[in-house]
């Protein structure tokens, strides 16, 4: 995710890189290195097929060992190159964005959790000829876990701080209103290209296990095609946004009416028109939150109008012409309080 | 797209909901493809009868402008004919001289009504 406002990295950043390679990169990739090396050893032992299911009632699910002893460095690699790939570039002050600390986070809580908890159910079914008397695998998961999330509490506190970035907004010239006159601006919004792209690999994603899921077991497709339907509404429901500024107040509407959010002009304090960086002030896009009383809808880098409410917390849409609709909500708010 | 009303003006409010979409699209702000809120939509916005907004639809449908489709709205397919980048320049210009001398926006708006006629 590379992005052209972003400055290059700091003498004071890039020791904040290499913080960020190690512990998000290297050691869980490590961690998976050494489990595959020690299941690989185990292999000659091994029953054939292996149990790679469980189930309340013992190993229900067998399949060869070969692919199974290397999933989890093969998904180890690939999250831990997105985590650190997405955190190539720190705060020049050297500092993570929250995501970026969290997904580091959660690249050593993957990695690890994952190793252990292959490591361990393939440990069980050493020596046993047949794979339908592997022991129950549940406590070495739940062991996995809890070292999993011990050593992710560690990486959170070596890791370096994390900031929230905010940029500041200006003020918007107010719109001119005469008298009675009323005014309504409305302008639609659409997601941009990148998390577009991102949305259709996540419907993609969950169409995939499906497939897998029901293919293994007929009894999941409920609970497939809810995550497929579950994922498209959340998809459709982010692509397509009509934000309004009139006398009812900042108002902005998903696609079938749904989400919608509306600040009324009693409860709006400022407006300002801000220029938004996705993943660096949100850490991604569609309905976001901050971390620091900020909250948004956000489709694309660029414009877009910020109101502070009453209670202090912020609310960010951005929006193609961002100074009108902005100069309408101000002019609106002054005439508001002048009555 | 801004759209405003005074309904002490004298013109009729559909006349004026089409002349305000009208100026967005030679301003350049109302682009072809862009859709525009549901009649409903905006007549509760506006606090205005949803046939009056209908009725201005109808008027700029008619114009080529807009094309409405039934459970659809109305979707921005046509430009006014005619190349505007020189008027939109102009008119900017002479805001700019207007702020300037601290004319007052509806005293601008007289006065080019007033040499238009």
């Amino acid at each position: 995710m590379k992005n052209s406002i972003q400055p290059e990295v700091t003498s004071l950043a890039a020791p904040s890189r290499a913080r960020v390679i190690a512990i998000g990169g290297v050691f869980p990739v490590a961690v998976a290195i050494v489990a595959t090396i020690l299941m690989v050893s185990w292999l000659p032992e091994l029953p054939d097929p292996i149990a790679i299911h469980w189930s309340g009632a013992g190993a229900d699910g067998f399949g060869e060992a070969v692919p199974f002893v290397f999933a989890p460095l093969v998904l180890t690699a690939m999250f831990s190159t997105f985590a650190v790939a997405w955190s190539w570039k720190p705060l020049p002050s050297g500092k993570l964005t929250w995501n970026q600390k969290f997904l580091q986070v959660t690249s050593v809580w993957f990695g690890i959790g994952l190793s252990v908890a292959f490591t361990a159910s393939v440990a069980l079914q050493r020596g046993i000829p047949d794979a339908r008397d592997a022991p129950d695998v549940w406590p070495s998961l739940a062991i996995g876990a809890a070292i999993a999330f011990f050593l992710a509490a560690v990486a959170w506190f070596l890791l370096p701080a994390s900031e929230s970035v905010t940029s500041q907004g200006t003020e918007p010239r107010p719109i001119d209103v005469q008298g009675d006159e009323r005014v309504s601006w409305s302008r639609s919004a659409k997601l941009s290209a990148a998390p577009l792209l991102v949305t259709g690999l996540a419907v993609l994603v969950a169409l995939t296990i499906v497939v897998v899921t029901v293919t293994v077991s007929s009894n999941s497709l409920v609970f497939g095609a809810a995550i497929v339907a579950f994922v498209s509404v959340l998809a459709l429901t982010n692509f397509w946004w009509r934000v309004s500024a009139d006398r009812r107040g900042f108002i902005v509407k998903g696609l079938f009416g749904w989400p919608r959010r509306r600040i009324p002009l009693d409860r709006i304090t400022e407006v300002a028109v801000v220029d938004i960086d996705p993943t660096r002030e949100f850490g991604g896009w569609g309905w976001r939150w901050s971390g620091d009383g900020r909250s948004g809808i956000i489709l694309r880098a660029g414009e877009g109008i910020e109101v502070t409410q009453s209670n202090g917390k912020r609310f960010v849409v951005t929006v193609d012409d961002a100074k009108t609709g902005a100069g309408v909500l101000a002019a609106l708010l002054q005439k508001h309080t002048c009555h | 797209m801004l759209i405003r009303i005074d309904p002490a003006s004298g013109i009729a409010l559909f006349d004026q909901i089409a002349g305000s979409l009208r100026a967005s699209a030679i301003a350049g702000t109302l682009a072809v493809g862009e859709r525009l809120p549901s009649a409903r939509e905006l007549a509760a916005s506006l606090d205005i009868n949803v046939h009056t907004v209908l009725r201005a639809y109808q008027m700029l449908r008619d114009e080529g402008l807009i094309e409405l489709r039934p459970g659809r709205g109305a979707i921005v397919t046509g430009r006014i004919a005619g190349d505007y980048e020189a008027l939109n320049q102009a008119v900017a210009k002479v805001i700019d001289e207007a702020r300037k001398l601290a004319i007052s926006p509806t005293a601008l708006a007289a006065l080019i009504r007033e040499t238009y006629q």
